[in-house]
């Protein structure tokens, strides 16, 4: 039995269906990320599984309880939110007090856990800090502790690298990877990072327009998307056009493999680094011209013209680089593509 | 330039206060003086020494003390629930609330007047003190409703979620967040409960005789020493009343902090 259920959630405004039957589950000690663009209904879900808004219909169960009508502080079910939502009367220790003061602990017992739960997430000596004292990370660590020290049953996290900068994001990543794992804390995040949902969950929600459009471990849904929605979220695309013939796709860059189904014009996609690029001829590359390149750091974005179609190809860069109007040969492994459609 | 203004500004308020005390111990001032030739206390003797003052005061003081704790009781879940819920019919309950400042007290004196006949709350205290909601509340509101959209939604959300009621949000997280608006709502409420003069002339009846219904009369008698003492009184009375609610209110916290938007 799923430690977390979520089944056939509906929320409408005004008319507008924002989340059209989600439905998904969540193992103990799991770590999920629902992943979807700004305004597809990721908060609102989130929301709803933490009780600050109704659904219209559907049922969420927790450790086989259904709790799809319990008030939200009866749910034990923390939330972290984007913007921390520290209170900025308390100081770091009495906001990680907060939820043990709700319960009535007596304030030798609490004080001695929020300390605890402070050195936890490495803020041991700054308890007697203000939130407006205290820095981006600092702050988001002060969130964390505050949502554990409740002891909940599952952690909700709303986006929580956004007000983070780039060094920092990546270091909260890894720490809440770490922690969690650590407490082994049932976790949803929602994010439209694609790199963070892959660095840190074990299964990735992919939301588009309201419906759950797939949902996976991280190698799924990159290799193995559900759609090309999914797919062109996950990473870049090339999409190469062609037809099925007795068995055998043709494309007009000159890629064919054998493919099974009825004759009909189709679509494939490929990963620009799953495309092979060398200035050797070989058996099955196909021969095309660099039409641009970009330094991306530790990779180089190519341009290449093949028969026509331009194909975006990234290459490492420690690999011999190739100049602009040069001659090249690509190579498409067929286990690589998939369905562009 | 700043220190100028700051200069002036301060002038506009000293020089008509120091004029103003200046004439409550006015014993004889003669044209073309500015100044008195002779100081004394009897005037302040005199008035301090009339029991109808100091009851009047004494009424005042309680009608306004009323007003400021009935406003505050019935402002601030009013605007709580404005502020924080989204409900069918919240415009025009917004726009019910606020009417009485648009309004002109007299065009409701006069209904309410007969409707408080019917109650008979004419001429006496309670009375007064309903009716000086009227004007008072909807300022109470509009501070108090302004400061709980400032804080937004989020902190009540995310205390409910760390395990507190709507009672719990309300005074563990908005109050202590609220405290400079409880303070100026506060402080206006009593002004305007202070120095009402209409409603509490109309629902009052000369029965309940508070300051200005006292200060109108002596005005209209032109004995400018007279007039000065009651007016320091008026104002003295205003100003330790806003001391003490901006002291207890608002409270000594040397902590300050901000909230982030």
């Amino acid at each position: 039995m799923y430690y977390l259920a979520v089944e056939a959630i509906e929320k409408s405004y005004n008319n507008k269906k924002i989340l059209d039957k989600i439905s998904f589950q969540v193992n103990k000690g799991e770590f999920l990320s629902i992943l979807g663009e700004s305004g597809c209904g990721k908060t609102t879900l989130l929301k709803i599984i933490a009780g600050l808004i109704k659904q219209d219909s559907g049922k969420i169960t927790l450790e086989q309880c259904d709790i799809s009508n319990t008030l939200t502080q009866k749910r034990s079910i923390a939330m972290v939110f984007q913007d921390y939502l520290l209170f900025p009367h308390l100081n770091a220790r009495d906001n990680v007090e907060f939820s043990l003061k709700m319960k009535g602990m007596e304030e030798k017992k609490k004080r001695s856990i929020a300390l605890e739960y402070l050195e936890l997430v490495q803020l041991s000596g700054m308890g007697d800090k203000y939130p407006h004292e205290l820095s981006g990370g600092q702050k988001q660590r002060v969130a964390i502790a505050r949502a554990l020290v409740a002891e909940p049953k599952a952690i909700l996290m709303d986006e929580p690298f956004s007000n983070l900068d780039t060094n920092l994001r990546s270091e909260m990543c890894e720490f809440i990877k770490r922690l969690q794992k650590q407490i082994e804390m049932t976790t949803i995040m929602v994010t439209h990072d694609r790199k963070e949902a892959m660095q840190l969950s074990d299964n990735i929600l992919v939301l588009h327009d309201g419906t759950a459009a797939q949902c996976g471990t991280p190698a799924e849904v990159y290799k193995s998307p559900a759609d090309l929605f999914v797919a062109r979220f996950m990473g870049d695309l090339n999409l190469i056009e062609g037809y099925r013939r007795s068995g055998r796709f043709y494309s007009q860059i000159g890629l064919e493999f054998s493919d099974e189904g009825i004759d009909k014009n189709i679509i494939y996609a490929v990963r620009p680094e799953s495309i092979g690029v060398s200035s050797i001829a070989a058996v099955d590359y196909i021969k095309g011209v660099i039409q641009s390149k970009f330094f991306m750091g530790e990779k180089m974005n190519y341009s290449v013209l093949v028969n026509g179609t331009p194909l975006n190809i990234l290459a490492l860069s420690g690999n011999s680089e190739y100049n602009i109007g040069q001659e090249v040969f690509i190579n498409i492994p067929v286990e690589c593509i998939m369905s562009g459609e | 330039m700043k220190k100028t203004i700051l200069f002036i500004m301060g002038a506009c308020i000293t020089i008509p206060l120091i004029f103003l005390f200046l004439w409550s111990l006015t014993q004889r001032l003669q044209w073309p003086n500015i100044l008195p030739q002779q100081l004394s206390l009897n005037t302040w003797q005199q008035i301090l020494g009339q029991k109808e003052f100091i009851l009047s005061l004494a009424i005042s003081l309680g009608i306004s003390i009323s007003v400021t704790l009935l406003a505050m009781a019935v402002s601030l879940p009013a605007a709580f629930a404005i502020s924080q819920y989204a409900f069918k019919g919240r415009t025009f309950i917004w726009i019910m609330l606020l009417m009485p400042l648009i309004i002109p007290s007299i065009s409701i004196s006069i209904g309410l007047h007969l409707v408080y006949l019917k109650w008979g709350l004419t001429d006496t205290f309670i009375g007064v003190v309903l009716c000086q909601l009227i004007p008072t509340v909807p300022y109470a509101i509009k501070i108090l409703t302004s400061n709980f959209d400032l804080l937004g939604r989020g902190l009540g959300e995310q205390a409910k979620i760390l395990g507190a009621n709507t009672f719990d949000v309300i005074l563990h997280i908005y109050l202590p967040n609220m405290k400079p608006a409880l303070s100026l709502s506060a402080v206006l409420v009593f002004i305007v409960s202070f120095s009402q003069y209409l409603l509490t002339f109309l629902i009052g009846g000369g029965t309940i005789k508070t300051l200005p219904i006292l200060l109108f009369p002596v005005m209209q008698s032109g004995n400018r020493s007279e007039v000065s003492v009651y007016s320091m009184v008026f104002i003295l009375t205003a100003m330790i009343a806003t001391f003490l609610i901006e002291r207890y209110l608002s409270g000594n916290n040397k902590n300050d902090y901000y909230i982030n938007l």
